[in-house]
């Protein structure tokens, strides 16, 4: 398998500017921002409670930080399947992509190129999103900001794996069928990890979901530990980088791989 | 006889796979099948350097089936298709190949410069020499005054333009064009016949896929005709075409329509 430099980098670029022209970017970045500035409001409120005229303050920071990110890192994993999801496929759908590989372009460079078209758009959403977030959490309820960096760092992790297998699932099922792939296996796999942290035993699909898939959420818990928890608690370390680096690699190499030997014409007018 | 030998590389379908003629592009037994259908059935061509095939056939005869293979798009089912030797799955074999699809898929905000840019990078030129190259296609095909357009606002026939533009790209060896006519006018049908026979002068191979039997007349001394993805008749139009018949009553002949009156008496 092939990847040619010059090639990839032209598509690449074609990618994000086409998707900016379309206005695609644009709305992400609003969709961020407007999210930003509701962080903002919602970190800034007070956590004094006066009950029978006493005033106590609840320690909220911390749980709220937790599910601020864990919500946010849910929507930004979900969104670069979603983006994927359409960033191969219209070009099958225009009829355009015969055109480009009639180049001397191999089929993985342009996979690859529209796969890191999709995740520059889809990685700058998450960035200003759980960036953000770790900011005003930070800032404002004291929470060191070191877990939530790497919290971050397995969030683009994950936005790979699913923007890699959104886009592979797109050439062979209907983009609606995509979409609620991707928002019933993240969403799934999310709500299975948090179980499994809290302490919930899981069996059959769910057991094999949760110890198999690629770890969204647990990645998340595990490296906000400090942030929700004085005590020590187990989350195996190892065990998450190594299946979150399997699933990063396994599933762009999966995508090139099928794309390269796939019968492309079969993509054609669905 | 094609007799296939290895010049270069590690084996069948990696490196160069020559031929001892001197075709630029040849079919050999090629079949394609979709589950039960064959869309093409032991289809054998090639077209050496300078010449021009034409594909005709009624619709899904297999024609676009055949260009698909052509470019690598689609794999055959038996047979082997080579693409300047090359096997066309390895990018390779696509350098120096101008293709004209039927549907362009042109993205309507793109300026025709930028486009025209972008496919002068994919063909491998260089940095330097693509403003002049783009400057000689778009004056050679009549889109030089429309280079800061954007594709969506040109009419169809402009937009046929810069695909005719975009497949003449770095002088090919190769173009293969899937019904280069449409949304031209006869005026710019004329232009094109001339674009591609000067590629034609200057050892371009082409491969043509028509519904328009007088433009294939025009272009090409070799014809291919495809009925059901059989190949119903094959040679040079001289000996296709037998004394007092027009083309396209040899094209009638030739897949055997039983009734193409369409009921006018």
């Amino acid at each position: 398998m092939r990847i040619e430099a010059r090639p990839l980098r032209l598509l690449v670029v074609y990618a994000v500017r086409d998707a900016s022209q379309r206005r695609l970017v644009p709305a992400v970045l609003v969709l961020s921002l407007l999210s930003l500035f509701v962080m903002d409001s919602c970190s800034s409120c007070s956590t004094n409670l006066v009950v029978q005229g006493e005033s106590t303050t609840m320690d909220l920071s911390s749980f709220a930080g937790v599910l601020t990110f864990g919500l946010l890192s849910v929507w930004s994993i979900s969104l670069a399947g979603l983006l994927a999801a359409d960033h191969l496929r219209e070009i099958f759908e225009d009829g355009s992509a015969f055109l480009w590989l009639s180049r001397p372009i191999s089929r993985p460079t342009l996979a690859l190129g529209r796969l890191l078209g999709s995740l520059i758009i889809s990685l700058g959403a998450a960035l200003i999103l759980c960036g953000g977030a770790s900011f005003f959490l930070s800032v404002r309820g004291n929470l060191p900001l070191a877990p939530a960096v790497l919290a971050t760092l397995s969030v683009l992790v994950s936005c790979t794996s699913i923007a890699a297998l959104s886009m592979l699932a797109s050439l062979f099922v209907p983009r609606v069928v995509t979409f609620l792939l991707v928002f019933g296996a993240v969403g799934s796999i999310a709500v299975l990890n948090l179980a499994t942290v809290g302490g919930r035993s899981l069996s059959g699909l769910f057991f094999v979901l949760d110890r198999f898939g690629p770890p969204l959420m647990t990645a998340i818990l595990a490296a906000l530990v400090p942030w929700w928890s004085s005590s020590p608690v187990v989350i195996p370390f190892w065990d998450i980088v190594i299946r979150s680096f399997i699933w990063f690699f396994g599933s762009i190499a999966l995508l090139l791989i099928v794309f390269d030997q796939s019968e492309l014409s079969r993509f054609e007018n669905r | 006889m094609v007799v296939w030998s290895e010049l270069e590389g590690g084996g069948w379908g990696q490196g160069r796979l020559g031929l001892h003629s001197m075709s630029v592009i040849e079919f050999q037994e090629v079949t394609k099948r979709y589950g039960s259908r064959i869309a093409l059935d032991r289809m054998t061509l090639s077209i050496g350097q300078g010449g021009a095939l034409g594909l005709l056939g009624p619709n899904g005869a297999g024609k676009t089936t055949a260009l698909r293979l052509a470019l690598g798009l689609a794999h055959p089912s038996a047979g082997a298709v080579r693409l300047q030797g090359w096997d066309p799955l390895d990018a390779e074999g696509r350098r120096g190949i101008g293709y004209l699809p039927e549907r362009l898929g042109l993205p309507a905000h793109m300026q025709v410069y930028r486009y025209l840019g972008l496919h002068a990078a994919l063909s491998g030129l260089s940095e330097k020499a693509i403003p002049e190259e783009i400057e000689r296609v778009a004056d050679l095909t009549g889109v030089l005054d429309r280079l800061e357009d954007t594709l969506g606002v040109l009419s169809k026939g402009l937009a046929q333009r810069v695909g005719f533009a975009q497949a003449l790209l770095g002088e090919p060896r190769l173009l293969l064009l899937d019904e280069p006519s449409t949304g031209l006018d006869p005026i710019g049908m004329r232009q094109a016949r001339a674009w591609i026979a000067a590629a034609r002068e200057r050892g371009c191979a082409v491969l043509i896929s028509s519904h328009l039997l007088s433009e294939v007349e025009r272009l090409c001394d070799q014809l291919v005709i495809l009925k059901e993805g059989k190949v119903a008749a094959q040679g040079a139009i001289l000996d296709l075409v037998q004394d007092g018949e027009e083309l396209e009553d040899a094209f009638v002949r030739l897949i055997g329509a039983q009734d193409v009156s369409g009921g006018i008496q």
